[in-house]
Formats: structure tokens, sequence, C-alpha cells
């Protein structure tokens, strides 16, 4: 049945799309937005049969297309999936069909041009996700730049020059740091290919200083404390959807580097250094928690809360260096732990750029004390909005819950100490979450001078549809653990392979 | 059974999702699924409770639900059914079966009638899924979502600032408390590879893991788990120093305090320790700190109740006062008398709630006991009710409050822990303080109703859906506690759910013979006579005002500001927080970081560049000059090199 190249078209079909719309210059809105909804439909719809014909009692690469591409240079044009790429291109494909759905009641200036940049986004995040060339990999990791540059430059908040040339400076600083360390492991591999990589002997200094090299470049992206300030900057001018795409995938393609570069390649220096790494994911849970907790503006409290939760996802992964050698099973935990936070964070943060959204088009503030009473008004909504403040502090049920609760089982592996600060997230995220909830939602609200009114269903089925995964996953995430299960195991096995 | 179980189990949740799809439907249909869904629970609870006792089979457990089964680790949603877990169940559905009754009449006035019912029902559900779960991860799952439901309840009225203050109080120390639970699942899930009870019961000892470390003292594997655990136990169940939350939430609906914040979701810790009693059993030093936290608790918060004002927040202390009793039974391993306690306070303050309720109806919300009095010619039933009530809480013989707390304090003492004796012995004195403070206040005195109502038949008291509930419950507060005391302390009740049996049995047999013999004995000691003189001292102090006490400023001071928990929660931690958050943020994040680190280099680059860019001069005589003067330069370089 599948005669086609299935990952080609995730990748090929929205980039085509979207250029066309671009290039059309506004040919119209309605027009466009039936285009673009009807594109990722079929995205989501071809992501779906991808993850029904993956086969997850095994873990290895699937769906494999390879051709020559530089023959002088060794590089292929080499996609494929595991279980670990297949969860985050259902993500990637799930989130832009839901910001289609949304954006169809939307005005924009050229909305043609605006829905044509998300879909080249899309199709560059499913790239991402499957290109197991290195070079590859590194071009559609870099091109995810431009479409989102352009979407927060064009149609941005005020202050939107600052934070583009930020976010794009800042982030490409660290991939520079990853071309070279790619390039120089592909001179010494005599291949581009990622898995190649893994069987090189290594030195211990060309392990730390690829290493660093590496962290840096993905740690960017995470973000990781202290090099995430571009973060709440960009959020704050990025519209709506903006923020959402930013927060829920790209954020994502941090923790994905880490785990097919970081985890297999610089074992022995990850080992190492692995306290020190797993303190920095600790500083993001607990400092940046509090920091968020201060936050007036309603997205950068939801940017700086992403970055306590993405520290989680950090934390995760280093603690399999950290556990590699005495408890390889609670390795396996942390790193399920890491991979389930990622998608579980991509639903909830999604959610509550959405709300934040829907809110501001109403009462045209960001700001936190701007805003107050609105169950008032929008009951429907602001249940839904409890329910995703709540699943981002953590409750059990929902989504949020069940990869803190792998991560943190696997740090008391390590020491008990890990695991009591990063149980103080439990308190600290339902402090700023309920805070947000607390002082915008509840309260009273006579004159409704902000003009509240409930949501339009198109919004209702975007956060409702939210609701629903963000529960199932919540209360039987087994799909997902079946899908990662044996992928996580061959990757903790490589790494034992890389060090004997 | 597993089936009817699992009916049983999933019926409230049933009806509030059929609730919640019925959100603009009429208010008949609301009572009809919210009660009926409620109702099949309490009579499927009857029934299995019937089937368990008669057929006897042992305790079931089984798995209905795969949260994830993995190479790594399994887990799933599970019933347990013991006689245990059946015994709870019929509490907590019938406790709340009548405050659902009661609630259709107290809330009918409000807007959110319907979301009210949702919460409730969902907070049923969430109960059960603690009192059934067979697994500790199903365990923490009921655990947060009661803390959900008891958040959304107390801050069910959602305009109301001092409400919206109090549930995020309520959640955020409660999730204190869940931070020691996480931690003790994650050490279980670490140790034993598996979170079934089955399963841990049979190994006991862990696996995986010697000993932990927890900040410089180390435990032995079990010990660190039922530590954890506990800690979770102590904010559910408002233990000092986790207890500031429960008198706040007194803020919501008053039939909730009766469900939740007195009946059941705060006895959850009370049970969790019960129910992992063959664990506790085996550990060293726990059950002395537990045994020790509960007798503080009971005493020291006590007190407080006395300068209290609030007839709400007098039993909200009260109940804190009492849970320590329970808690300090846990600690001297006298499991099936902590159950006991539990289950005849759940009745007889579920009672003395709803009656609260009722008046506070009758005077149009005013809950200040200064500000209310005389009431017992207009509401008889209530008055009634509200006296039986308080003889049950007083522990006044026979009645059912007699039989539970009179036998944990003699146990302790019979035991030999004398310290929390004492605390436990005198806490009866101020437990007869401040309950006869209510009643006489109340009911007593002059009317503090307006004139017209005064004129008002007695029968008009308050809707008759209000006063049924107060009747039903007033007969197993007083005489519950008679009827299942023999078999509960000879081990029929209970069977094996429980540890430490045997304990209970040589109480039984050395000291209090049975029932009728130890209703008897009760007027021979020392806790009657206590209890004697604190009636005579109530009626004197507070119904013939005979005498006035100056109770030293101080004193008072300490006790309104709950010891300094007050001034902590509501204004030392907010403050602290609020600077220290601040400061984080402007000074570290925004200086350090980002203008210090990044915004920096990126200006120290423009000047950097800036400055480069004065060498393009774009003259050709300053570029020749350059050209020339480096020439030499190298020339004279190679000749002193070579």
């Amino acid at each position: 049945m599948f005669d086609y190249p299935i990952l080609s078209t995730l990748i090929w079909l929205p980039i085509f799309v979207g250029l066309i719309l671009v290039a059309s210059n506004d040919i119209g809105k309605s027009l466009s937005t039936t285009i673009t909804l009807l594109t990722t439909l079929i995205i989501l719809i071809i992501s779906i049969k991808l993850f029904q014909s993956y086969d997850h009692s095994v873990g290895n690469l699937q769906f494999i297309e390879k051709f020559v591409w530089i023959s002088g240079l060794n590089i292929f044009y080499y996609l494929a999936v595991d279980g670990i790429s297949v969860s985050l291109v259902l993500l990637t494909s799930f989130i832009n069909f839901l910001i289609a759905i949304y954006a169809s009641s939307e005005d924009y200036n050229n909305k043609s041009s605006y829905l044509g940049y998300f879909l080249i986004l899309e199709g560059l995040l499913m790239g991402t996700f499957s290109a197991f060339d290195s070079i590859l990999f590194y071009i559609f990791f870099e091109s995810l730049l431009i479409p989102l540059f352009l979407i927060i430059g064009i149609w941005g908040g005020e202050n939107r020059k600052y934070a583009t040339i930020k976010f794009f400076l800042y982030t490409f600083f660290g991939s520079v740091l990853m071309l070279i360390s790619i390039i120089y492991l592909a001179n010494l591999a005599d291949s581009f290919a990622i898995e190649d990589f893994y069987y090189l002997t290594l030195s211990f200094e060309e392990e730390i200083f690829l290493l660093l090299a590496f962290l840096i470049g993905f740690g960017i992206k995470v973000p990781m404390w202290p090099v995430h300030t571009w973060l709440p900057d960009a959020h704050v001018e990025a519209p709506t959807s903006g923020s959402v795409i930013l927060a829920s995938v790209l954020l994502k393609v941090g923790g994905y580097g880490m785990i097919r570069f970081l985890l297999p390649i610089t074992t022995e220096a990850g080992i190492y250094l692995s306290d020190y790494m797993i303190y920095l994911s600790l500083i993001a849970i607990i400092y940046i928690s509090f920091v968020a907790f201060a936050q007036e503006d309603m997205k950068k409290l939801i940017a700086y809360s992403s970055v306590a939760h993405m520290g989680f996802v950090t934390m995760g992964i280093f603690l399999v260096f950290n556990l590699m050698g005495n408890n390889p099973t609670a390795a396996a935990i942390g790193l399920e732990g890491a991979m389930v936070q990622m998608i579980s964070h991509g639903l909830i943060s999604a959610a509550l750029f959405f709300c934040i959204g829907i809110m501001y088009k109403h009462s045209h503030s960001r700001l936190i004390k701007d805003n107050f009473g609105v169950a008032q008004f929008m009951p429907i909504f602001s249940f839904m909005m409890v329910f995703f403040l709540m699943a981002n502090s953590g409750l059990p049920g929902t989504s949020g819950f069940v990869g803190e609760f792998l991560v943190i089982t696997s740090s008391l592996g390590s020491s008990f100490l890990f695991g009591f600060l990063a149980a103080l997230s439990l308190i600290l995220s339902a402090s700023y979450s309920l805070k947000l909830g607390k002082n915008v939602l509840f309260g009273d609200n006579q004159k409704n001078s902000q003009g509240y009114l409930e949501c339009k269903s198109n919004e209702k089925i975007v956060l409702g549809s939210l609701v629903i995964f963000v529960l199932y996953l919540g209360i039987s995430p087994d799909v997902l653990f079946n899908l990662l299960d044996k992928s996580v195991s061959d990757i903790i096995s490589s790494i034992s392979l890389g060090r004997a | 059974m597993i089936a009817l179980t699992l009916i049983l189990l999933l019926s409230p949740l049933i009806g509030t999702l059929l609730l919640l799809f019925c959100q603009n439907s009429s208010k008949d249909l609301t009572i009809l699924i919210s009660n009926i869904s409620i109702l099949i629970a309490f009579l499927l609870s009857l029934f299995l409770l019937y089937l368990f006792y008669s057929a006897n089979p042992g305790p079931i457990s089984a798995n209905f639900l795969t949260f994830a089964d993995t190479s790594l680790f399994s887990l799933h949603f599970g019933i347990y059914i013991d006689s245990l877990a059946l015994i709870m169940s019929s509490v907590v559905t019938s406790v709340s079966l009548l405050v659902h009754y009661y609630s259709i009449s107290y809330m009918k006035d409000d807007t959110s009638f319907n979301r009210f019912f949702i919460y409730t029902n969902f907070f049923t559900f969430s109960m059960l899924l603690i009192v059934f779960a067979n697994n500790f991860l199903q365990l923490f799952i009921g655990w947060e979502l009661v803390g959900l439901s008891s958040y959304l309840l107390i801050g069910f009225w959602i305009k109301k600032e001092s409400a919206i203050k109090a549930n995020y109080k309520a959640f955020l120390v409660n999730r204190v408390g869940d931070i020691g639970l996480l931690l003790g699942l994650c050490l279980i899930l670490l140790s034993y590879n598996t979170t079934d009870y089955n399963q841990i019961f049979q190994i006991k000892n862990s696996i995986n893991i010697d000993s932990v470390s927890i900040f410089g003292f180390t435990f032995n594997a079990l010990s660190a788990i039922c530590l954890l655990l506990f800690i979770g136990a102590m904010a559910k169940s408002a233990q000092v120093p986790l207890q500031f939350w429960l008198p706040d939430s007194m803020e919501g609906p008053t039939p909730i305090s009766a469900l939740i914040h007195a009946a059941t979701m705060v006895t959850a810790g009370i049970y969790m320790v019960a129910r992992l009693s063959p664990l506790y059993e085996l550990t060293d030093g726990v059950l002395i700190f537990i045994l020790y936290v509960g007798s503080i608790t009971a005493f020291f918060l006590g007190l407080v109740a006395l300068v209290q004002n609030d007839i709400k927040r007098i039993i909200a202390y009260s109940t804190i006062s009492q849970l320590g009793y329970m808690t300090a039974a846990l600690g001297a391993s006298l499991y099936s008398l902590a159950m006991f306690h539990l289950i005849t306070h759940a009745f007889f303050k579920a009672l003395l709630f709803l009656c609260a309720g009722s008046i506070i109806i009758k005077c149009h919300h005013e809950q200040d006991i200064r500000k209310i009095g005389g009431l017992r010619k207009y509401m008889p039933i209530t008055y009634l009710a509200f006296m039986y009530a308080s003889l049950s809480l007083i522990g006044f013989p026979i009645t059912s409050g007699f039989y539970s707390k009179e036998s944990i304090i003699d146990a302790i003492g019979y035991f030999g822990h004398t310290i929390p004796y004492l605390m436990l012995l005198l806490s009866i004195f101020t437990t007869t303080l401040y309950t006869s403070k209510i009643f006489f206040k109340v009911f007593f005195g002059e009317s503090t109703l307006p004139k017209e109502e005064q004129n008002e038949n007695p029968s008009n008291e308050n809707d008759r859906q209000m006063l049924l509930p107060l009747f039903i419950l007033t007969a197993p507060s007083v005489f519950l506690g008679l009827f299942i005391y023999d078999p509960l302390m000879i081990g029929i009740l209970f069977q094996n759910s429980l540890a430490a049996n045997e304990l209970i049995m040589s109480f039984y047999n050395g000291y209090v013979i049975n029932s009728f013999k130890f209703f008897l004995h009760s007027f021979t000691t020392i806790n009657f006579l206590i209890l004697l003189i604190g009636l005579i001292f109530s009626y004197l102090y507070y119904y013939k005002k005979a005498f006035s006490i100056n109770v030293p400023h101080f004193i008072r001071t300490t006790l309104t500001k709950e010891y300094g928990f007050e001034s902590l929660s509501s204004y030392l931690i907010p403050k602290v927080q609020n600077i220290f958050t601040k400061y984080l943020w402007r000074k570290i994040d925004i200086s350090t970081i980002d203008n210090g680190l990044i915004n920096n280099t990126s200006s120290f680059i423009n000047n950097l560049s800036s400055k480069m860019k004065k060498l393009q001069t774009g003259f050709i005589y300053h570029y020749s000059l350059i050209i020339i003067s480096a020439l030499i330069f190298l020339l004279i370089l190679m000749r002193l090199t070579y």
C-alpha cells in the first residue's frame, strides 16, 4: 500500500503548498484557509498512517529512503523514522492542523503568506525529525529559523525587530558550533550518516569538546538555563499561532537533537559531566519556576513555564549518563520520561498559548492585571483553561503528570536530593499556574469592559481536542509507551555498545 | 463482585460526565442524575458488604485498565476489595448521598447549581478511586484528584475574593504533602519494580534498594517510603505543621465542608496508613513519629478552637483535633481503632456541619456565633441533632464518639505511651469547652432572629430536604459505636485487612472485656471526670456567665494566630515569595543574564565593529601607507630572524 515515499511526502507536500501560497501573494482569505486546512489534514492523515504501519515491536529505523545526494562528499538524502521520530511527527502534524483550524476565523494582513509560512515550517519540522544524514538534518534544522523569523518579524507585536534578531542570532550561534562538530565527526567517520558517528572511537578530550558544542547548540533550542532569554521575548512578540508552534514543536527539536547526537556520541564525556548538566536542568526547573511566578505578562509566564518543563526533558536525558553504569532500567525510565514530557508539553503549552490568544482578542492586553473575571463570561473556555493550568502543574490524570513522574522516579535512582529538588516543581508549577488562573479567570468583573465573549466554535474544537488528548495520554499513556519502548531501549543499548 | 465494584466505582464518574453534557438542562435533571448515581454507589456498597461478609472470599484484587505496560514497568488501574475498602466506601457513599440530598435545598438559589453537583459527583468518584485502589499509582492519582475537587469546591463562589485565596492556599499546602507521597511512589516503583499492593505486601522488603539517605539521615528503603507517604497523609489529614489550610477551606459551601473537609477527604490520610499497615508495622521509628504528630495536633489545635468565633471554623479546628486522635491511634499501631474513630467521626462531624449549615441558612449567612443566639425554640430539630452530635464529639458515654475516642485514649494509656496519653486526656477538656461554647451560644440566650421570623411556627424551621439528613445522621452518630464495637475489637469487622490485630485483642481482653462493661467502667475513669468538669465549667461560664476569665493577651494572640501559622501562610510566605521572585527575575534573569551576558556581547561586537569600520576610510593613500608600513615591518622581522 505504501508505494509512495511517505516521509518525503510529509516533508515536501506542505513546503510545496506553502511556497505556492506565499508566492500567490494574497489569493483571498477563504481560499487560502481552505487550502491550508486541507493540506494539514492530509498531512495529519498520512502521519496517522505512518504511526499505524510503524512496527513498534522492533525499535529500528523504518521507512528508509536513501539516495546519494552529493556523491563526492558521501552526503545522502537519507530519511527514516524510529519510535521517537514518529511520536514527534504526530505531534507536529496534529498541532499544525489545530493551528489551521484556529486561523480559519482569524484575520491577518496577507493571510495566504502567513499560512504559507506555517506550512513551510511544518514540512521543515518533519524533515528535522526524520533526517538521518547529519548534513540533511542540519539543513532542515537551520531552515526552521527562516519561516519563524518571518512570522514573528511580519506579524509580530510592537517590539518584534529586537525579538527576531535576538532569536535568530542566539539560535544561529549555537547551530554554527553544531555544524563544526558535524564536519569534524564526518571527517573521522568518512560518512555523514548519523548512525555511523555512533561507532567512532573518540578520545576523551575530543568528546568533551563535541559535547560542549552540541550542548550549546541544542541547549539554546531547548532552551536550557542560562541560554533561555531569547524565548520570553520571542513569545511575547510572536502572533498566537507562532507562539504555539514555537513552544509546542520547535523547542522539542533541541531535546530530539540531544537524544540523537549527545547521548550516543559523547557518552564518556557525558558521564563525566552529567552531574553538572543535571544541576543546570534543576536550575531550570526551580529557578525558572520562581521567575515565572513573578511575571506580569501572561505569555511570558507560560514561556518561562515552558523553560521549567523542558528542564524535566533535559534532566531525563542527562540522567541516562548518570545511571548508565549502575542502573540501566532507571536510565531507560528517565529517557522515556523525557520523551513523554516532550509530547505532553507540546500539547499543554500549545493549549495555553491558544487560551491566552483568545483572551487577548477581547481584552487587547496580555498583562495579568488587565484580565480578570473571565470565568463569568466565558464559562466553557474557563473550564478548559483551568484544566490546562492543572495539567501544566502536573496533575495526575493528565499527560503533564506522566513525564514528571518517570523523570523523578529515575532521578531517585541517582540520588534522593535530585528527586526531591525535581519534585519541588509540584508546588512551584502549581503556584504559578494557579496564580494565573486565580487572577485572570476568577474574581468579580461587573462591567466586562474587556468585552469577553464565549469562544467561537472553531476555538472550542481546538481546545476541546487538546483536552481529549491531554486526558487520554494522562489516563492511558500506554500507546505512547508502546511506540517509544523499543526505540528507547535500542538507544540505551547502542550507548552501552559505544562504550564497550 | 469485581463487576459490581466497578459499577460502584464508575457510577459517580458517569454521573459527572452526564452532568457535564447536560449543562443547560433543568434543575430536576441535575438533581436526578447526581443523586441517583450516588444512590447506586451507596446501595452497591451495602450489598457488596453483605456479600463479602456472607461469602467471605478474602481480599480480591483485579486490574481493569492499563496505564502503561512496557519492558520497564507495568502500571494499571485496578480494584482491591476487602472488608476495609468496603466499609470505607459505605461510609463515603452514605455521607455523600446525604450531603447531596441536603444540598438540593441548600444550593437551590445558586446560579451554578449544575456545576456544584458536577464537582461533588467528581469528588465522590476520586475518593472511591483511593478507597478501592490496588496500587500506589492509582492511590496517588485519586489523592490528587480529591485535592482538585476540594480546590474547585472551596473556590466554588468564583466571585468571592476570600474563597479564591483559600482554595489557592489549600491546593498548595496539599501539594507540599504530595511531594512526599510522589517521592514515596517513585521510590516504591524503583525499589519493587511494581506498585501493586498485593505484591509489595508479599515482598515487603525492598529488592533493589537497601537504604535511602534523606538529607544525611539514612533509612532503610521501607522506612523511607513509609515516612514519605506519611508526609502526604499529614497534608491531606491536616496534621501539624501542614494543618493551616483546613480552617480556610470553610470558605466553600457548607455541605462541602461536611462532605470533604470533615467526613471524607481529610480521612484519606488515615485510610492510607491503615491500608498500608502491614508495611508500617515493619518500619522503625516512623510509628513513634506518627504517634507524636497525632497527639500534638490533637492537643494544640484543639486549643485554637477555643478562641475562634466563626461556627464553621470552630468545627474545622475540632476536625483537625479529632484527626489528631486518629493519627495518634495509627502511631500506636491501633489501626482498627483509628478506622473506628474515622467512621464515627465521619457521621457525627457531618451531622455537626449540616446542622451548622441549617443554622447559617436560618440566620441569613451569619456565621459569627456572637451574633447568633436563642435558636432552640425556632429550630427544634437542628437543636436536638446538634446536641446528639455534640455529645458524640465530646465522648459522652454510650454514644458512638465515646466508644471510639475513649478506646483510643485508654489503649494508648494501656500500652504505656505516657506523654501522648496525657495530651489526649487533656484534649477531652478542650473538646468539651469549645463544643459547649457553640451549643450554649447558638441555642440559648436572647434570640437574634428578626422580629417577624420569631413569630413563625417552629415547624417552618427549614426545608424538609435539609432536615431529613439530620434525622438520619443522628442514628449512627449515637448508636453505631455500640453496635460495631465488639465485632470490631475482636477482629471480625476488619478481618485481616489491618495489621497488629493481636495488640487490640490484648487490650480488649485485658481492659475492655465487652462493650457494656467498658461503658460501666468508664464512669470510674479519669476521662469521665475531666469530661464532667468540662461540662460543669462550660455550663457556668458560657451559659450562666457566672464568672469571667481574663486570658492573658499573649496566649490569646498566639491562639488566634494559630501559633504563627496564620501570619506565616497569609503574610510571610506570599510577601517573601513576591520579593524573592521579583528579585530573581529582574536582577538575575534580566540584568545579569540577558543584559549582562547576551546584550552586552552584542553591544561589545557593535562597538568593536564601529571602531574597525574607521579603518575603512576609502582613501587610497591611507591604504598604501598601511601596506608600506606592514611591508617594512615584515622585512625587519625577516632580517632579525634569519
